[in-house]
């Protein structure tokens, strides 16, 4: 439904705008993004774990990694039907594409000498299932040092910021600057959230999500197993830490939820290959308090004595940037638990990862309503291409204004951003029962846009329960709705269940 | 230069430990207290040990920053070898806690109803903000342990300099009173934009800052990061030294004790080696300091102690030189009163630059805030304060605390050079050839305690609520129904007809407008109202503690410079009556007379030479 009513709106843009190029091409773009996967980007700060958290994703090493900063040019990657990468330029050059390398299993991209000041973005055009549903965006660390890379990053993710642009400002500029190809939800990558309020909103809410707003936001605690010192019980400790500041409502405002990943362990879990499970079964052969003792840390376990680990300082130099050392202390206890292949091995790190929980995440409460995150990222746009240009050549003034009055009505009328908006107001409303917020999450589509999966019921359940389910629903949020004891912030959220259930009731 | 050290290199020993310096300083403090009580010369004594336990006591204070969970309490714990500060995976430290040294362990809560004892676990609660009682200051805790001995306290603060960019107001305050800053950054990346600029406030303020790479044990890859940040550091003219270190095995290494496992994992944390480069670029070059300031402050005092023996001896050993030693009598007499002289001078230039300082900072201050608030008003005239209020507030309190840590940072430049100048008026060649040079000048500590600042009082934001709408809709409604309704009666329709009720929908509705525009008028105003208390409350508040704080420096100051004044005199009346008393008296007293003050003067200039020894 919003899908089609944005789709008429940009169709009447373009008309309007035929005979702007700059302007036409934007919305172009965003008309053809509107049928196409969603645009995840991976924001946060420097080393947080954004390009390893991308490999992990998509299952093979296309992402650089490494110890000096990695990304320092907003690169996207899509499905294709063939590997290509691709240069944007900042000044108008035309588009080059460069060399598709692999060395060592991993993709390497030679930008040939171009300096990244001069780069718009890179395209990574990649056969992948993973990128069918998602094209992912990895954007440079927000804190970076480095002059000018800090400021991409930021210039990136808050295109949907509808600031008006300075007087004079050449169209052409004004739409670089703010590129069409923003993103449609972000994975906010944090290593911790101290000092709660002050960091968090300096990081996500004030820069990274502006225009994208906290319904498309899901922050990711990265780099979960180094919490409390890489011990084997790290992630549980992660788990735990990601509960706490899922009930901190001061942070509720500014994510839909917090998820914890141990992103090294999931991308070498999805990558590993068969010289490493046997490296890390060899390793787990030794006696156990030998194994514990090398696995002290990372120079200890390269300074090893050849019985203790086998091959030279760079296999093992490799192993422990694949694993990490918390990965090899618990992969060998894996080994020893009884994980008898490679197969099984990655199977039980991926478990262990959260990099399922995650997927499942981004799969229910992100691409599920990816029509509403489409359509919020190209309404934005239209509402900056109108500021840009306020008098287009074929619609004139006139043509703008009744635009501007169309955006304002889809904006308005649609239910589904109101829905999404509920769902963040809703951890901060402090509605009554913790079953009642939870009822109302899934309600309003927390678990997914299917009527089923908002009614908490099978997909195949007769169409009478879940009616009988429905109406049941109805009375009580209509009840609570208008209960005049609570508080403005619950009964606001009670009236758009009552719309979301009527929803429902209306498509049966 | 940069001289990057290995975890792994060695521990140096250096030849002159800064203990050494300190006990050295110490003994020599006892021994001039001693002898200044033989010679009958009390007020030397007592004043001699309170300045010069002033001097002795401060141990260099190492400032511990970092963002948050970057293992500050760990490594804390760890270089002194005990669980001091509360570690934990998740909670982080919110109280600073200063360690330092003590006979007896002992933890003390300090808040602004005072210091109270408390147990470990109250401690850590306390410190990691789950206490029941909050608004403490910070934490003290005592222990025993060989780096603290050697005058070194360790300050654990809370995380700051993260991505925010800006580094805490409260961590940029305590820069002053540091001696150095250490600067824990996660060893896995590279340093961050925030932590760089922490970096640079602390190098303008402190005179050593060193950066510790945490965690080395979980990354492989940490001397890759200590070069990229070592060249970052250089590229941008900061003399910031990286060591890498790892708490977690220093852990481990406490566990197997006096293994060759455990020595070989305490090398390989770069503990020991933190350590050593501690004392080596912070106790030694302190317990040097130290040192020589005990040794001019001592060399002083003796000087005119040792101006009573000097007279006496020459009036006893040449009794018929009486012409001289009247001269020399006079001499004393006038250095005396030209003293007194300059006691008048430095006098007008302490209470001058007082004033002079306390005008300067208020302004300042004032200049600050005002232009604060300026940026705060014009802000507000374009935006509803009733949706920005969540933000704007915390950005109002860390501008106006940004603004009062700048003044209290140049307010502290400006009272060192105060008491400097002061100082200059005794560093003029004094009595006995005396060693020339600045007299020691008392530490005067000048810190923020931004805890005072009051809070941002809640601005009247409510807006119009449907039923206020209503009721302010129907009042505009009523006057269009009944204006119309009047007029349309004369043509025969009743009161209310589709024309007056049309007319009172659209007198409604802009009455509902008009009063929205009127409410955002009045909240914008109520907002601007707001932040101007907010900024006289906190003028008010920081003046009064300002002018406190100046107070307190011109008290200690004075006391200080009065009692030099004092002992100079004192000995020049000494030597008069010494010399007095030495002219008459027999061959056989006289001989034994001689003996016993040349025997004091020996001593006397014993000392004197320990002193230049030590300086």
């Amino acid at each position: 439904m919003i899908a089609e009513r944005t789709r008429a709106v940009l169709d009447r843009a373009l008309a309007v705008y035929a005979q702007d190029p700059a302007a036409a091409a934007v919305l172009r773009a965003h008309r053809d993004r509107l049928d196409g996967p969603l645009r995840v980007a991976l924001a946060g700060t420097l080393k947080a774990g954004k390009s390893t958290l991308l490999n992990a994703l998509v299952g093979e090493q296309i992402a650089p990694t490494g110890t000096a900063e990695c990304t320092r040019v907003v690169t996207t990657y899509r499905d294709a039907p063939a590997a290509r990468i691709t240069a944007e330029h900042r000044d108008g050059t035309p588009d080059r594409e460069l060399p598709v390398v692999h060395r060592r299993g991993t993709l390497v991209i030679d930008l040939a000498g171009t300096p990244v000041e001069r780069l718009r973005g890179l395209r990574v055009d990649w056969p992948s299932a993973s990128l069918r549903a998602v094209t992912l965006v990895d954007t440079p660390g927000a804190d970076s040092t480095r002059p000018g890379i800090a400021g991409r990053a930021r210039a990136f993710l808050s295109a949907g910021d509808t600031a008006a642009p300075a007087e004079g400002a050449d169209v052409a500029t004004v739409l670089d600057a703010a590129p069409d190809d923003g993103a449609d939800v972000v994975l906010h990558l944090v290593r911790h959230l101290h000092g709660a309020d002050v960091a968090f909103a300096e990081t996500v809410g004030e820069r990274a999500a502006r225009g994208i707003g906290p319904a498309g936001t899901v922050a990711v605690l990265s780099r979960a197993d180094e919490i409390g010192g890489g011990r084997l019980d790290a992630l549980v400790t992660a788990a735990q830490v990601a509960r706490r500041y899922r009930a901190d409502p001061g942070l509720r405002r500014h994510c839909r939820t917090v998820v914890p990943v141990a992103g090294l362990l999931a991308e070498t879990a999805r990558t590993l290959r068969g010289s490493e499970f046997a490296a890390v079964r060899d390793l787990a052969a030794g006696a156990r308090e030998d194994v514990e003792d090398v696995l002290l840390s990372a120079d200890r376990f390269l300074e090893a004595p050849e019985r203790l680990v086998a091959g030279d300082h760079r296999t093992r130099r490799a192993l422990l940037d694949r694993f990490g050392v918390h990965g090899l202390r618990l992969a060998t206890t894996l080994v020893r638990r009884g994980a008898a292949d490679s197969a099984g091995l990655a199977a039980e790190l991926v478990r262990r990862s959260g990099l399922e929980e995650l997927r499942a995440v981004v799969g229910t409460q992100l691409v599920a309503h990816g029509d509403v995150f489409r359509a919020r990222a190209a309404l934005a746009a239209l509402t900056r291409v109108l500021r840009a240009v306020p008098a287009p050549r074929a619609g004139g003034e006139a043509g703008a204004a009744e635009l501007a009055g169309a955006v304002e009505r889809v904006l308005t009328g649609a239910h589904e951003f109101v829905e999404q908006d509920a769902l963040v107001a809703l951890h901060t409303a402090g509605l009554g029962g913790r079953g009642d917020a939870e009822e109302a999450r899934r309600l309003l589509g927390g678990d997914g846009p299917d009527v089923t999966a908002r009614l908490g019921v099978p997909p195949d359940a007769p169409a009478a329960d879940v009616r009988g389910l429905a109406l049941d629903a109805l009375a009580r949020w209509r009840r609570a709705g208008e209960d005049p004891r609570a508080e403005r912030a619950c009964t606001d959220v009670a009236r758009v269940v009552v719309r979301s259930v009527e929803g429902i009731l209306a498509e049966r | 230069m940069h001289r990057p050290s290995t975890a792994g290199e060695p521990m140096t020993t250096t030849t002159a430990t800064p203990p050494d310096a300190r006990r050295a300083a110490a003994k020599l403090l006892d021994d001039a207290v001693a002898l200044a009580r033989e010679l009958d010369r009390d007020d030397v004594a007592t004043s001699l040990a309170r300045d010069g336990a002033r001097l002795l006591d401060p141990g260099a204070r190492v400032l511990v920053v970092g963002d948050y969970k970057q293992g500050k309490s760990s490594l804390v714990d760890a270089l002194v070898g005990a669980d001091v500060c509360p570690v934990h995976a998740d909670v982080a430290t919110a109280l600073p806690t200063v360690v330092r040294h003590g006979e007896e362990p002992s933890a003390v809560l300090v808040g602004p109803h005072g210091r109270v004892d408390v147990t470990p676990s109250r401690l850590a609660g306390a410190v990691t903000g789950r206490d029941d009682e909050p608004g403490w200051g910070h934490a003290e805790v005592a222990l025993d342990a060989p780096l603290l001995a050697d005058g070194i306290t360790l300050v654990d603060t809370p995380g700051a300099g993260g991505p925010g960019g800006t580094p805490a107001t409260r961590v940029l305050t305590e820069l002053p009173a540091a001696d150095a800053v250490l600067l824990l950054s996660d060893a896995s990346r590279e340093l961050a934009a925030g932590e760089v600029e922490l970096l640079r406030a602390a190098v303008a303020h402190v005179p050593t800052v060193l950066v510790a790479l945490t965690r080395t044990d979980l990354h492989p890859a940490w001397r890759e990061v200590r070069d990229l940040d070592t060249a970052l550091l250089a590229e941008r003219g900061l003399a910031v030294e990286v060591v890498g270190v790892s708490a977690e095995l220093a852990r481990h290494a406490r566990g197997r004790w006096g293994t060759p496992v455990g020595d070989e994992l305490a090398v390989a944390s770069g503990i020991p080696a933190l350590r050593e480069l501690l004392r080596r670029r912070i106790a030694e070059p302190a317990g040097t300091r130290t040192g020589r300031a005990v040794g001019e402050h001592v060399a002083g005092v003796l000087a005119s102690v040792r101006a009573a023996p000097a007279a006496e001896l020459a009036a006893l050993e040449a009794p018929a030189r009486v012409r001289e030693l009247d001269e020399a009598l006079r001499a004393a007499t006038e250095r005396a009163a030209a003293t007194k002289d300059r006691s008048a001078r430095w006098q007008q230039t302490l209470a001058d630059g007082v004033a002079d300082l306390s005008s300067d900072i208020e302004w300042d201050l004032r200049d600050r805030v005002r232009q604060v608030v300026r940026t705060a008003e014009e802000t507000l005239e374009t935006v509803d304060p009733s949706r920005v209020w969540d933000q704007f507030e915390p950005w109002l309190a860390e501008e106006v605390g940004r603004a009062a840590a700048t003044t209290y940072l140049w307010a502290g430049e400006r009272t060192w050079w105060l008491a400097e100048r002061v100082a200059a008026h005794f560093a003029e060649p004094a009595a006995d050839g005396a060693p020339p040079g600045t007299a020691p000048v008392p530490a005067g500590r000048f810190s923020a305690e931004l805890s005072v600042l009051p809070a941002v009082p809640p601005p009247d934001l409510d807006r119009l609520r449907v039923g206020q709408a209503l009721v302010v809709g129907l009042r505009g409604s009523y006057s269009g129904v009944v204006m119309v309704g009047l007029v349309s009666t004369l043509s025969g329709l009743a009161l209310i007809n589709p024309f007056s009720v049309g007319a009172g929908v659209l007198l409604g509705g802009r009455t509902v407008r008009e009063e929205r525009r009127r409410a955002l008028r009045r909240r914008q105003l109520d907002a601007r109202r707001v932040v101007r208390q907010y900024a006289e409350e906190v003028q008010f508040v920081l003046g009064k503690h300002t002018k406190d704080m100046l107070r307190e420096v011109q008290r200690t100051l004075r006391d200080h410079f009065t009692g030099r004044a004092e002992e100079v005199t004192m000995g020049a009346a000494a030597a008069v009556k010494a010399a007095t008393a030495a002219r008459d008296l027999d061959a056989d007293v006289r001989r034994r007379r001689t003996a016993a003050v040349r025997a004091r003067l020996e001593r006397i200039d014993g000392l004197l030479a320990r002193c230049g020894a030590s300086s």
